[in-house]
């Protein structure tokens, strides 16, 4: 289905990547011009790191170049969920587990998670940026992808329970959980700092 | 803010809502995280870099000639000696008709046979039993579209040859026929007749393919003496010398072959692009 924007008819995402697929680089370019700042913005608050994430990024666009699969009746929740596997590998990775001190013991069974930054270190962060940054950090990756995806990217919980593969209930359970930690981070955080100024 | 809150509790129950209490804190917070867009430069340096995963364009590469002749000869076994045969035998009616009466029945059993005779080679050429493994066939770098012209090219160049066999016998006899209007009368239906044999083999089936044109064909071949046993009387001459005169002087039949020619030459295009789209395929 075409979209139309600012009065003009543009290709959807689907056609795009079926040209794509036929090797139309114009079409790539208008994909990598749609997805590139959006998949790089998730990705780099997913990890934390701009770097990692530009890497990640890079990697999303040469798996869909090389999917020879059928192609996605959806592209954006499609290429959203590729990207979330690679920050998932990212996490399970050695490199990052060495920057990360992270241990195998800590793997509760298939639940991915970054290692949480210590909340006093929220206080050390001057602009609002670092902030978010560092409290997303805060949360488990399972949690934060679920309010990144929603809060930034829009998708509907539905699009987020295909996107991660969890069934629905579970998505909510997240959202919810994720909620109320990051306040009760941000609510201790005001505290620390009072007693700071005292 | 309200909008920011909403759109990080949409889909919520309300008792979680109640539950997280007052998110503007969080809200307000998440908002202010405006990361810049990625430049010119950083999209173009990611393009670069996606450009040799790029899948490359599927041009149609022109098959040599010396690979056709070898896809043809890879072909040739499908055919057993029952189509040989069948060919054979069509030659030997026509000797046997010379024998008789060439002057008028050889031309007449020409036009009347040699089309059948290529719709059938065609009906057999891709009879159920050659269509299998179409799965690995997909992965091969010849195509469905190819091996159908392949095995049509042997279905057809055996009936020409005996088809200018059969012109020569003619031309011997020496009846009283425009040879190259017999030619284009049975170039015609040859070729429709085959493209039709092999349109609907394509799309449904060698069960429709034996049964559309062949019934087609006969239909007309029965018009035709029809019109023949009627109006032969009043002319003075016997039905096939009728039919005869017709097919090889008739304005209307002229022009209706050459129709039939480009109809049969549309039909075998068309089943080149059905066969190219379809699931199943012949090894």
């Amino acid at each position: 289905m075409a979209v139309q924007f600012g009065g003009v008819y543009l290709e959807s995402d689907e056609q795009l990547y079926i040209r794509v697929r036929g090797g139309d680089r114009t079409a790539l370019a208008g994909l990598v011009e749609r997805y590139h700042g959006p998949l790089l913005k998730f990705l780099a608050r997913m990890t934390g790191q701009t770097q990692s994430a530009e890497d990640m990024v890079q990697d999303t666009f040469i798996r869909i170049l090389t999917c020879r699969g059928v192609p996605p009746e959806h592209f954006r929740p499609w290429i959203y969920q590729i990207a979330r596997n690679l920050a998932r590998d990212y996490f399970r990775s050695a490199a990052f587990r060495r920057e990360t001190f992270y241990l195998p013991d800590e793997d509760q069974g298939d639940d991915w998670m970054a290692a949480p930054v210590e909340t006093e270190s929220l206080a050390l962060q001057s602009s609002d940026c670092v902030q978010v940054n560092a409290l997303l950090q805060c949360l488990p990756a399972r949690q934060r992808e679920v309010i990144l995806l929603r809060f930034y990217q829009e998708f509907s919980l539905e699009e987020i329970s295909t996107i991660t593969g969890a069934p629905l209930g579970t998505v909510k359970s997240r959202l919810f959980h994720g909620l109320r930690r990051a306040r009760m981070i941000l609510e201790q955080e005001e505290v620390n700092q009072d007693e700071r100024c005292h | 803010m309200k909008d920011a809150i909403d759109r990080l509790t949409d889909g919520l129950d309300e008792t979680q809502r109640q539950a997280l209490g007052d998110l503007s804190a969080l809200a307000y917070l998440l908002e202010s995280d405006v990361m810049p867009d990625p430049g010119q430069e950083d999209v173009a340096r990611l393009l670069e870099a996606l450009n040799p995963y790029l899948p490359v364009p599927n041009a149609p590469r022109p098959r040599p000639p010396s690979s056709w002749l070898h896809l043809i000869r890879s072909q040739f076994v499908l055919f057993e000696s029952s189509f040989w045969l069948s060919g054979a035998l069509v030659l030997l009616l026509g000797l046997f008709i010379t024998t008789i009466d060439g002057q008028e029945l050889l031309p007449l059993a020409f036009v009347l046979l040699s089309p059948l005779l290529s719709a059938a080679g065609v009906a057999y050429a891709f009879r159920p039993e050659t269509r299998t493994l179409g799965e690995l066939e997909r992965l091969t770098a010849t195509t469905t579209a190819e091996l159908l012209y392949a095995r049509l090219a042997l279905v057809l160049a055996f009936n020409l040859l005996i088809a200018l066999l059969l012109l020569f016998l003619i031309w011997l006899e020496g009846p009283q026929v425009l040879l190259w209007r017999l030619v284009l009368a049975w170039l015609g239906p040859m070729l429709a007749l085959t493209g039709l044999a092999l349109f609907t083999t394509v799309r449904w089936g060698s069960l429709v393919s034996s049964l559309l044109p062949f019934g087609l064909w006969g239909s007309m071949v029965l018009l035709g003496w029809r019109e023949a046993l009627l109006h032969h009387i009043a002319s003075g001459m016997t039905a096939t010398s009728w039919l005869l005169i017709e097919i090889s002087r008739s304005t209307p039949v002229l022009i209706g072959s050459m129709l039939a020619c480009l109809a049969g030459i549309g039909l075998l295009i068309l089943s080149g692009r059905a066969a190219s789209c379809e699931r199943q395929s012949w090894n």
